[in-house]
C-alpha cells in the first residue's frame, strides 16, 4: 500500500519539466505551464479508478507541490515584480498550490523552499 | 543516461533564458493637471540655499552685517532661507521586515492591503501619475530627478529587500520597471544614501552579478552538493580545466567496461570450451 504510493510519486517526478528548459520570460510560460498541470490531473483522474487513482493522484499532487514551491512560485512573484505576468495568472498559480496542500492536508513545510535565484531579473539601461 | 546527459548539454549551452529583460513605463512626461488631482499633496519647504551659489552663506547676511546703523535687515526683501513647494509624498509601509499594508497618497483609498487584488501594480500606476504630476507643476527637470532619487531611496531600502521573501507582495507588481524607468528619466546619483541596509543588485551594475553558472542554480535552491555534481559536469561538457576530476570518473567507467567485456568474453570462451557440444561442433569444424 504505502509502497504503491512510492511507486506512484516517483513515476510522477517525471511529468516535471525540466526548469531551465523552460523559457519563463515568455509571458505565455506560466499559463501554459497551468494549463499543463491541469491536464496532468485531468488525465490521472479519467484514465484510473479506485484505489489507484486515489494513490497517482497523491504522487502527482506532492510532485507538482513540491515543484511550485521549489521553481514556479518564486519565478512567478520574480516575473511578476517584473511586469512581465498579470494579476490574474499569478493569482491562479498561487491559487492552485493553495488547493494542492488542501488536498494533500499539509502546510508544505517540509517542501523545499527555493529562493530567488531560479531566475533574476537584468535591468536593460544604464 | 544518454537523455541525461542530453539535458545537461542544453543545460551548458542555454544561457540567456535565466534572466528577463525589464522594460521601462512608457510615461508619457507632457504634464497633466488632472494627475495632481488623484494626489494628495502637501505644503512644505524645502531648503532655498540648495539652489544658490554659495549654499553656506544665508541670503542677504552679508548685507546685515555691513549696515552699521541699524541691526533690522532694511532691504526690501525678506531673507528666505525656505522655498514654500508643494511636496508629493512618497508611499510608506507599515512594517519594514514584515509588510501588510501600503499607504499611497490617493486622495481615495490611500491605504492598500499588499494581498489583494486592488493593490496590484500600484507603485507603476503612483510613479506614472506623479511625474505627470511634476511635469504640469514645473518644467525644470531637476524636480523629476529629485523626485526619483527619493523614490529610489524609498524603493532600495524597503520593497527590493523583500522582493525575495517566500510571500507574494502583490503590491509590489511592476516594482523593476519603476526602477528601471528611473533610470531613463535620471537619477541624482549624489544624493542616494550610502546605507548598509539596502539591495543595490538591480540598479548600480550594467548587468546583475550572476554566478559562474547562473543556469545552474545558486545557493539555497538546490542541495550544494548536487550543484556540486552538476558544475562539474557542465564543466566537462564545456571543456573547462576544473572538470577534470569529472573525467578521471568517465575514464575509469570506460576502463570498467572494457574491463567487464573482457572478462564476458574469457568466461564465454571457458564455458564453450567445457561444454561438450560445442566442442564437437569445433571438432567437426575442423
Amino acid at each position: 500500500m504505502d509502497k504503491d504510493l512510492l511507486i506512484a510519486r516517483r513515476i510522477m517526478q517525471d511529468v516535471l519539466p525540466q526548469p531551465s528548459l523552460v523559457d519563463f520570460t515568455d509571458s505565455e510560460a506560466i499559463p501554459t505551464l497551468l494549463t499543463f498541470i491541469r491536464t496532468c490531473f485531468t488525465l490521472v483522474r479519467h484514465g484510473s479508478s479506485g484505489v489507484t487513482q486515489q494513490h497517482l493522484l497523491m504522487g502527482l499532487a506532492d510532485a507538482i507541490g513540491g515543484y511550485q514551491k521549489a521553481v514556479l512560485l518564486p519565478v512567478t512573484r520574480q516575473v511578476y515584480y517584473a511586469g512581465l505576468l498579470s494579476y490574474t495568472d499569478g493569482q491562479s498559480m498561487h491559487d492552485l498550490h493553495e488547493d494542492i496542500k488542501t488536498f494533500l492536508k499539509t502546510t508544505g513545510v517540509g517542501w523545499k523552499s527555493g529562493g530567488s535565484n531560479v531566475i533574476r531579473p537584468q535591468l536593460t539601461s544604464k | 543516461m544518454v537523455a541525461y546527459f542530453f539535458d545537461l548539454y542544453l543545460l551548458a549551452t542555454n544561457t540567456k533564458k535565466t534572466f528577463c529583460l525589464v522594460t521601462p513605463l512608457e510615461v508619457n512626461s507632457a504634464g497633466d493637471n488632472t494627475a495632481c488631482d488623484q494626489l494628495v499633496l502637501e505644503k512644505g519647504t524645502i531648503d532655498a540655499r540648495k539652489k544658490r551659489e554659495d549654499p553656506l552663506k544665508p541670503a542677504g547676511q552679508d548685507k546685515i552685517l555691513n549696515d552699521p546703523e541699524i541691526g533690522i535687515p532694511t532691504h526690501q526683501q525678506p531673507i528666505i532661507d525656505e522655498e514654500t513647494v508643494t511636496k508629493i509624498p512618497l508611499p510608506f509601509l507599515d512594517d519594514d521586515d514584515h509588510p501588510k499594508a501600503i499607504a499611497i497618497p490617493w486622495k481615495d483609498k490611500s491605504v492598500l492591503s499588499l494581498s489583494s487584488n486592488d493593490s496590484a501594480y500600484i507603485i507603476p500606476k503612483y510613479y506614472t501619475v506623479a511625474v505627470k504630476c511634476i511635469a504640469a507643476k514645473s518644467n525644470s527637470k531637476n524636480d523629476i530627478i529629485r523626485f526619483n532619487t527619493a523614490l529610489y531611496n524609498w524603493l532600495t531600502k524597503k520593497v527590493v529587500l523583500r522582493l525575495n521573501d517566500d510571500t507574494w507582495y502583490i503590491g509590489f507588481g511592476g516594482v523593476l520597471r519603476v526602477l528601471e524607468s528611473m533610470k531613463v528619466f535620471g537619477i541624482n546619483y549624489g544624493d542616494i544614501d550610502k546605507d548598509q541596509k539596502r539591495d543595490d543588485r538591480y540598479i548600480y551594475k550594467d548587468s546583475v552579478e550572476i554566478g559562474k553558472h547562473p543556469y545552474v542554480f545558486s545557493e539555497g535552491s538546490w542541495s550544494k552538493r548536487g550543484q556540486q555534481y552538476l558544475r562539474e559536469a557542465v564543466d566537462v561538457l564545456k571543456g573547462n580545466a576544473s572538470g577534470k576530476s569529472h573525467l578521471v570518473l568517465l575514464v575509469t567507467f570506460f576502463i570498467m567496461i572494457v574491463m567487464i567485456a573482457g572478462v564476458c568474453l574469457v568466461c564465454s570462451y571457458w564455458s564453450g570450451a567445457r561444454d561438450p557440444k560445442r566442442m564437437l561442433s569445433n571438432f567437426s569444424k575442423r
